[in-house]
């Protein structure tokens, strides 16, 4: 942005004094609002990539590999591309020499991975050819018609064989493992060695993944005139477009992708790269629009989109009066066969790997090895569930282990109100909280709601019952920090969002956004913050989203960022523009912009509020009456901001140590279960949680949020699984055999909000995101192991099963009684 | 997910719809309610030549009452008999809110899940323990079956290529004789989801509060409906004892099968406790008959 | 395997297509009469997003091939507002509670949702959950959709008594 007069340049330090200097009392944020969003989606008016019809569009399908670990010998399209309507069949081999491979977040040069499947099949349901037709249907017939000749080889399947060997997935790599480093900060033997009492204990987080109802969809069209790629994506990621501009081997500027797709939901994992490379490459070759819309069964096996798949060993090292000392953990993952930036969710946990409490040190080993399974990708969270799972099981024993009371152990363990901002061993700081605030909250609501009463009369009826506790924390504002800690050769810290703010010549208020939106509401988010800003009602902002050509940076919607993210961008923006707004009334007052105030459209004079200038004039000397503008002023009424993310500067130190997401959202869950002791089936009574994102922009958006994210939880704690044999074939690869929670298995849920803002955001405002799905799965583990307490069984595998569950309950304890339920 | 090509025929009558099959070597499927078979050619498991709706065969919509059955013709819904025949056939009504979901019983049928014969499923195994009867058309004739006959295995039943069911009968139990009880217990991952163990029961009881007639069934312990011979329960009082002791004797009589989801132990383990259930809800409900 | 011209009610009008026997009347709405809002999330009857009203019944469309619903009523989501745009009440409902995120789900909801208060006056909660058990969202953990079909309900009933 070029020099306008006096700019006034802001700065994450200004931004933040601006935020404390604001009033707590808020015009529009913090209200209840519809949201802008919802108005086209309930009558049916979204705009989803499979919606888009270009002419001449050609339809892709793929052809799925059937075994996990196989060399592919030979192929034969003829008697497929014989096919009426078939137009062109591509594998591996016709596309690899033509395009660079897909980008690792990891460094390893040597694993070369492609849209399609080149010389060997690394695991079932792995992309082999791709046939473009006229249609879809006929795509599929000619699926059928294509041979393959295979030689199958051994695949590796089990994380902690593939770790010490085992057939290898990579060979050129040398090993199946594709990371593997111990970070130690602070005093971790000497804490052991002090501590009074040690346990060990091992969590396994089942391999599943946010799974969207909308699959995976790109369309690419190549226009030679002005030899521009366009691609339309159902995306949620970062450098989509310099991913596949780079994979094409072509310049950034030649490709555009458009980011006013409405997304059908992603939580994360609609990365879709090789999706896209794949069809922009068709597009240019054939000179026709493709389309790739995954089916459920290419989206579940082959779209590599599966989540974390991890194994924490933890020792916990504690003294007898219950202060939790030290923390030993080892996190093996199982990132499957093509590891893309999946391994990296091994260390976005690291900011938060004390969770809420004063843990003094740890040792943290973090291991990523590679299988013959499908790609793993960002999952909501980014690990941060799955290791909250094993902080909050460890405390739960810990709290059994010393005959204490499980929400006692952790208010003691909490960190005070009066310690924020709180470093931990890791090197985040936590920026503001209230721990034991919100956990008041909870448990009101637990008394209002009877819970213990409840649960008395579930055991009654000769049920198990228990009532779990998890508190846990949601890192937000996302940083780049996690990516040179993972990979030191990437000096990656730039981690940006932007806001490009537009007045028009009729005073009308429009504001683009850099990025896609998959249910977040970032219209209405975006414009209730510029609009508090700017003290302008955010219903007559108009929000956009760019195109990637035309766009400012962004790092899109991840790691629970665009709350604080876009409120600073707006901020940013919204200071240029009053500060210009300013610039121009003073010079047509003759007075200094210091004698000025702003308010709602309106520059004054701040002792004789009877001298101003309205927004209509404003606009017309800015658009329209150069001779009344400052001299050298630029003409119109615009401004841009790029904002960095809060504390994101540093590259880690030796040890690891680093700030990783800014700020810290706090929820504590108390779920109310009973369990069949026949069947072991788990029913959700009641479900609270107190939660603290700090200041609220949207309040119906933050709820929505916090229910969605503890349905999530509750399908990874008890249902879903991406389950595989010892032959590496996937055996949950439709939505028949993956069993996503329904009405009927999420319970209703109480929520209840506090607000410890932040204070390095422009109102306060902490991430939500993620918020529930960070916290449920722990809570829910936490419930089942009070049920079975009675029977001194513990379970820490996920996805709970009633199989499983059953097993913990003996014999003894199915009475007649369990037959008469 | 896209089927593959077939030739698609709507037929008027059950005589047409049997000629169709007579005359055709194609492999042919009847599509009534299409929620078990449209998803297997979606998936291209089935991939038939011809589809034959007959959803235009409006005799099929029939529900006919007579003094010894119930009779629901080929098109009627799941939908219609979890509604209407709660009072007719309550055992059936019981199974039915456990399958699918409304979207689903909208269309789907009771012949059709029947003629699916998935050894979880609800449908078949209440006309199992009904002794219900399945009425078969073709170009040669018409025959009864009892359901017990009629489900062979999983996914197999006793229709030939040329025949198809046109209707299932429901026997009466004679209300006079005494109250009439039923139990439904099932374990699925979901609700609405497959079954891994369903249990149906219905007992009658005489006026001297003995039982005089009992009926169990218990689904996907074997491969086809487990239906053990109850015998000895009759002019017994059906004591929570004689209960639990009768199903657990059922245990070496099942074969279930094992998966990622449950192995045979655990599957035999909650088919003897959801027995024990059904037959004691049955019981009870019987007993509280005036 | 020929093409079956047919005609389709839907939303009140009649509309002639061209269709194969295989084509579903989901893709048959989508791809031959423009019809969006009803979506594909499995193409296998499980999720519901595919849902339509046929004949006043939520059925998923995604199971039907389009050459057999000729003799019925079919009610999309587009039909639902009217003609000059205004919201029905149960869209206007879950737009206030907001009871959706990403959208795609949303006709369905809806859809199923109106049929529901078309037949039962004051459902109750458990009603509500037992009618939307057959429709999948990832996004709201159901929460706001059950709470914006009572919302919905109060003003069916404001409605009809008014």
């Amino acid at each position: 942005m070029s020099n306008s007069g006096a700019r006034q340049t802001l700065d994450n330090t200004a931004v933040a004094a601006e935020s404390a200097a604001h009033e707590r009392t808020f015009r529009y944020v913090g209200h209840h609002r519809r949201t802008k969003e919802d108005r086209r989606f309930v009558a049916g008016h979204g705009k989803f990539v499979a919606d888009i019809e270009l002419p001449g569009m050609l339809h892709v399908a793929l052809l799925m590999s059937p075994h996990a670990h196989a060399t592919i010998n030979s192929l034969d399209p003829s008697a497929a591309l014989a096919l009426a309507g078939v137009v062109r069949i591509v594998t591996g081999e016709d596309i690899a020499a033509l395009l660079a491979p897909m980008p690792h977040g990891l460094h390893l040069p040597e694993i070369r991975g492609f849209p399609l499947a080149l010389e060997r099949v690394l695991y079932a349901g792995e992309w082999v050819a791709a046939v473009v037709a006229t249609s879809r249907a006929i795509a599929e017939d000619a699926l059928e018609l294509i041979e393959v000749d295979y030689t199958e080889l051994e695949p590796i399947v089990d994380p902690e064989r593939a770790l010490k060997g085992g057939p290898l997935v990579h060979p050129q790599h040398g090993t199946n493992v594709l990371f593997q480093r111990t970070f130690t900060w602070r005093e971790v033997d000497a804490d052991f060695a002090a501590a009074e009492h040690q346990l060990s204990h091992r969590v396994r987080w089942g391999r599943n993944a946010t799974v969207p109802i909308e699959t995976f969809g790109v369309i690419a069209k190549h226009d030679p005139g002005t030899d521009i790629l366009d691609v339309w994506a159902s995306i949620q990621m970062p450098k989509f477009s310099e991913n596949i501009a780079s994979c094409l081997r072509i310049a950034h500027t030649s490709v555009r992708a458009h980011y006013d797709v409405d997304v059908g939901g992603s939580y994360g994992v609609k990365r879709g790269l090789k999706h896209a490379v794949l069809v922009g490459w068709l597009a240019r070759e054939l000179a026709r629009p493709v389309r790739l819309i995954e089916d459920r069964l290419e989206n579940m096996a082959g779209g590599d989109a599966h989540g974390p798949d991890r194994n924490f060993d933890v020792d916990a090292a504690f003294d007898a009066d219950g202060t939790v000392r030290s923390l030993k953990i080892r996190a093996l993952d199982d990132c499957g066969a093509w590891p893309g930036r999946a391994p990296l969710q091994l260390g976005k946990p690291v900011g938060a790997i004390v969770g809420p409490y004063r843990i003094n040190s740890v040792r943290y080993e973090a291991i990523s090895v590679a299988t013959n399974k499908t790609g793993q990708v960002a999952v909501r969270g980014f690990g941060q569930a799955p290791t909250n799972v094993a902080i909050e099981a460890t405390m739960d024993l810990i709290a059994e282990f010393l005959g204490r009371d499980r929400e006692d152990l952790r208010r003691q363990n909490y960190i005070r109100a009066h310690e924020f901002p709180y470093r931990i061993p890791s090197g985040s700081e936590y920026d503001s909280g209230d721990y034991h605030a919100v956990h008041q909250k909870l448990t009101e609501a637990a008394t209002a709601a009877n819970i213990w009463q409840w649960k008395a009369e579930l055991r009654e009826r000769g049920l198990l019952a228990g009532v779990g506790i998890a508190s846990v924390l949601e890192p937000g504002g996302g940083n780049a920090a996690f990516e040179p800690l993972m990979n030191p050769r990437n000096d990656t810290t730039t981690w940006m969002e932007s806001c490009l703010l537009r007045v028009d010549r009729d005073g009308g208020i429009s504001v683009a956004i850099a990025t896609s939106t998959s249910g977040q509401g970032h219209e209405t988010l975006m414009a209730t913050a510029l609009g508090e800003e700017l003290g302008i009602d955010p219903d007559l902002i108009r929000v956009i989203h760019s195109d990637t050509l035309i766009g400012l940076p962004s790092n899109t919607p991840v790691a629970s960022r665009m709350a604080i993210m876009m409120g600073g961008a707006a901020a940013g923006a919204a200071g240029v523009l009053i500060n210009k707004l300013k610039q121009i009334a003073a010079y047509n007052l003759s007075l200094d912009a210091e004698e000025l105030s702003y308010d709602r459209g309106v520059v004054f004079v701040t002792s004789d509020p009877s001298q101003r200038l309205g927004w209509p004039e404003l606009v017309g000397i800015a658009h329209r009456q150069y001779h009344r503008m400052p001299p050298g002023m630029e003409p119109g009424l615009q401004a841009q901001y790029v904002y960095q993310v809060p504390k994101g500067r540093d590259l880690p130190a030796a040890d690891g140590t680093v700030q990783m997401y800014p700020c810290y959202a706090f929820e504590a869950h108390m779920p109310l279960i009973s369990i069949d002791p026949l069947t072991g089936e788990v029913q959700i009574h009641a479900y609270l949680i107190a939660h603290d994102c700090g200041t609220l922009i949207n309040p119906d958006i933050v709820k929505g949020m916090c229910c969605g994210g503890i349905a999530h939880g509750i399908g990874a704690a008890l249902y879903e699984e991406f389950s595989y044999d010892a032959h590496g074939q996937l055996l949950t690869g439709t939505l028949m055999d993956y069993p996503m929670p329904s009405t009927r298995e999420v319970p209703a849920i109480t929520l209840l909000e506090h607000c410890t803002p932040s204070p390095l955001t422009s109102f306060g405002q902490k991430g939500a995101g993620e918020a529930g799905y960070l916290g449920a799965p722990a809570a829910i583990v936490s419930a089942v192991n009070d049920a079975l307490a009675p029977f001194n069984q513990n379970i820490s595998n996920l996805p709970m099963r009633a199989a499983d569950i059953a097993k913990l309950i003996p014999a003894h304890a199915i009475t007649a009684s369990a037959n008469r339920l | 997910m896209k089927a593959a090509p077939f030739d698609y025929l709507r037929p008027h009558s059950v005589d047409e719809v049997c000629a169709l099959l007579a005359q055709s070597d194609q492999d042919a499927r009847i599509i009534a309610g299409g929620q078990t078979l449209v998803p297997m050619m979606a998936m291209r498991i089935l991939t038939p030549d011809v589809v034959i709706d007959i959803n235009a065969i409006t005799e099929l919509s029939r529900i006919e009452q007579s003094s010894t059955h119930l009779k629901c013709g080929a098109l009627v819904r799941q939908a219609e008999a979890l509604d209407k025949l709660a009072t007719a056939v309550p055992l059936l009504s019981a199974a039915l809110a456990h399958v699918g979901h409304p979207a689903t019983r909208a269309r789907g049928t009771l012949v059709g899940s029947i003629c699916a014969a998935d050894p979880s499923a609800e449908t078949a195994l209440v006309a199992c323990v009904l002794d219900a009867d399945i009425e078969i058309a073709s170009a040669t004739g018409k025959r009864v079956v009892g359901a017990r006959e009629f489900v062979l295995g999983p996914l197999e039943t006793c229709l030939e290529d040329h025949e198809f069911a046109t209707a299932v009968r429901f026997p009466h139990w004679q209300r006079a004789a005494g109250g009439i009880g039923v139990g439904f217990e099932e374990m699925a991952v979901r609700h609405g989801d497959f079954a891994l163990v369903a249990c149906a029961a219905q007992v009658q009881f005489d006026r001297a509060g003995k039982c005089a007639r009992a009926s169990l069934g218990i689904a996907n312990v074997t491969t086809t409906p487990l239906l053990p011979d109850t015998t000895r329960l009759l002019g017994s009082t059906l004591t929570d004892v004689m209960i639990d002791e009768f199903c657990a004797e059922l245990a070496p009589l099942m074969s279930p099968p094992s998966d990622h989801v449950a192995d045979a132990d655990y599957r035999r383990r909650i088919a003897l406790g959801l027995s024990a259930r059904a037959l004691t809800n049955a019981r009870d409900k019987a007993l509280a008959q005036p | 395997m020929s093409e079956h011209n047919i005609t389709l009610n839907v939303n009140g009008a009649p509309h002639d297509v061209s269709v194969a026997a295989r084509q579903t009347l989901l893709d048959c709405l989508r791809d031959e009469l423009g019809l969006k809002g009803a979506h594909a999330g499995c193409e296998q009857g499980v999720c519901g997003a595919c849902t339509v009203l046929l004949d006043g019944v939520p059925v998923r469309s995604c199971l039907l091939f389009a050459v057999m619903t000729e003799s019925h009523h079919i009610r999309t989501i587009e039909g639902e507002a009217g003609a000059d745009g205004a919201l029905s009440i149960v869209q206007d409902a879950f737009w206030e509670r907001h009871g959706l995120q990403c959208g795609y789900c949303t006709p369905a909801m809806i859809l199923t949702a109106t049929a529901l208060l078309e037949r039962t006056e004051q459902p109750t909660d458990a009603q509500i959950r037992d009618a939307l058990s057959g429709n999948l969202c990832r996004c709201t953990g159901y929460q706001q959709i059950v709470e914006a079909v009572q919302l919905a309900a109060e003003r069916y009933r404001e409605d009809t008594h008014a």
